[in-house]
């Protein structure tokens, strides 16, 4: 059946509809969930509530943009949510995290068996950059999903983190750096470095 | 940060970890396995709690909605309680006339008294007979009833009978007057088990009036808690459409707080309902009226 079927159907409350519709979409919303959250146990639940709340809001979409990009929006918006609600979205100095070496360590995640030649060669590089990313904290984690994964501006980033434009660059452009020391230390065989990192 | 370490992090390159985070972003993540069906069956829990929250919620809010339930109550109660006194009523009825009959009997027996007296004074026995007769017309009663009043008619008439010398005088009159008198038909008729003509219609035409004025009251009382209903959902509506026009508003300044939009969801359905509130209020309203008229 036709997309535009199933959202008609599921606009009128058709579960069933929904049901087919979701199955073209649960995929992507999954992704962005597990994306945003960096574990499965989020991420399901999520996904989940994202699109629940689909269902309970398709009776409002217009068909304005195309139904992947508004079910992808509202899974980021149920996301960032949940940060927020976490409360880890907390604004730190910035200048004492880029201490690599010396800066403080919140919360070190177990440390994984590979090396990026590995992940290469084995085409785990999605999971590597995503345990590097896991490795962020969420502020930094966020404007570099927002703006890798979603391709939104850095004016965009500023507004839905309700943040200044200077912050956005400054956080997206350590965090690049924290990646690539990362990478450097994995190569080198150094270990984890800590720094913007929990 | 020491310029070593800024050369190593440059040594990896812009352009790797561009094509790193490329991968990442392009690559699709399979979600669990048994997530589709935990997905549903977690919709179609939500669901159930939300229609289940919105009936609590209007039985909640609304008080007339318990009002209109408790009134309902009540006019389904009122025939049962009618049927119950109405036939109570019919009960004391016949006791009250059992006790009429009883007390007429005494009267009855105390003029025997009286006129034994008076016969013992030398008056003839078939002027006393005349004089008696039309007291011994007293009410046919049918059944069980017929045969304890004949009993104890046969026993008062007794004495008399014996002092009189022709007995068949005094009989016959008396016969006579129960097939002749038309009057006394409707005295047996009092003490009937059976219902009346007469009394059944007027029964009926009592009934139907008043299941008429039930029917009026109801209808009034229906009226009324459903134009209370309609006046107080009104109000909310317009309650509601302020508040998201006010959220509208602020949607602009901030299109991407999901929050409003959430409430901005939240307020579209509750207007929704209202107006489907309503619309059945206002069919109930007609209904109401239209029973009411009639």
């Amino acid at each position: 059946m036709e997309e535009a079927i199933l959202i008609r159907k599921s606009q009128q409350g058709d579960m069933d509809a929904f049901e087919q519709l979701i199955l073209l979409y649960e995929k992507k919303v999954y992704t962005i969930a597990y994306k945003y959250m960096g574990n499965h146990e989020d991420a399901s639940d999520i996904a989940q509530e994202a699109l629940i709340k689909t269902y309970q809001s398709i009776g409002s979409f217009r068909g304005e943009s195309s139904f992947s990009t508004w079910i992808g929006r509202i899974t980021a918006n149920k996301c960032l949510d949940e940060l927020r609600k976490r409360k880890r979205m907390q604004v730190t100095s910035l200048s004492e995290e880029m201490e690599l070496e010396e800066g403080a360590v919140q919360r070190e995640l177990p440390a994984e068996d590979f090396t990026p030649e590995e992940h290469v060669v084995q085409q785990e590089t999605v999971q590597y950059v995503q345990t590097m990313l896991n490795r962020l904290k969420d502020e930094y984690r966020v404007v570099l999903i927002l703006r890798e994964l979603e391709g939104r501006s850095y004016e965009e980033i500023a507004e839905l983190l309700s943040c200044s434009l200077g912050t956005v660059k400054s956080r997206i452009s350590r965090a690049r750096n924290y990646l690539k020391a990362q990478i450097l230390a994995d190569k080198k065989g150094e270990g984890r470095k800590k720094g913007v990192g929990r | 940060m020491s310029d070593d370490k800024k050369k190593r992090e440059e040594a990896v390159g812009e352009d790797a970890l561009d094509v790193l985070l490329a991968r990442w972003a392009e690559a699709e993540i399979e979600p669990p396995a048994g997530f589709h069906e935990q997905t549903m069956e977690r919709l179609r829990e939500t669901q159930q709690q939300k229609k289940e929250t919105v009936l609590t919620r209007l039985v909640r809010k609304k008080r007339w909605m318990s009002a209109a339930a408790a009134a309902v109550l009540v006019l389904c109660c009122i025939p049962v309680v009618q049927g119950q006194f109405g036939h109570d009523i019919t009960e004391n009825k016949m006791e009250m006339r059992q006790e009429e009959v009883k007390q007429e009997e005494q009267a009855f027996v105390m003029q025997n008294e009286d006129e034994e007296s008076q016969e013992a004074t030398g008056d003839e026995a078939q002027k006393s007979t005349a004089q008696r007769t039309p007291k011994n017309e007293q009410p046919k009663v049918s059944g069980e009833e017929k045969t304890s009043q004949d009993a104890a008619k046969q026993e008062t008439a007794a004495p008399v009978t014996s002092q009189t010398k022709d007995s068949a005088v005094d009989a016959a009159p008396s016969e006579a007057s129960f097939v002749e008198d038309e009057n006394d038909n409707q005295g047996i008729a009092a003490y009937s088990l059976d219902v009346p003509e007469g009394e059944s219609e007027l029964d009926t035409l009592l009934k139907k009036g008043r299941s008429v004025s039930e029917k009026l009251d109801e209808a009034l009382v229906n009226a009324q808690s459903y134009q209370d209903a309609l006046e107080d959902l009104t109000s909310q509506l317009e309650d509601a459409q302020q508040k998201l026009q006010e959220c509208d508003e602020k949607l602009q300044h901030e299109p991407e707080n999901s929050q409003l939009q959430e409430q901005i969801d939240e307020l579209k359905a509750n207007i929704e309902t209202l107006k489907k509130e309503i619309e059945q209020m206002k069919e109930l309203l007609a209904e109401a009226k239209a029973t009411a008229e009639e």
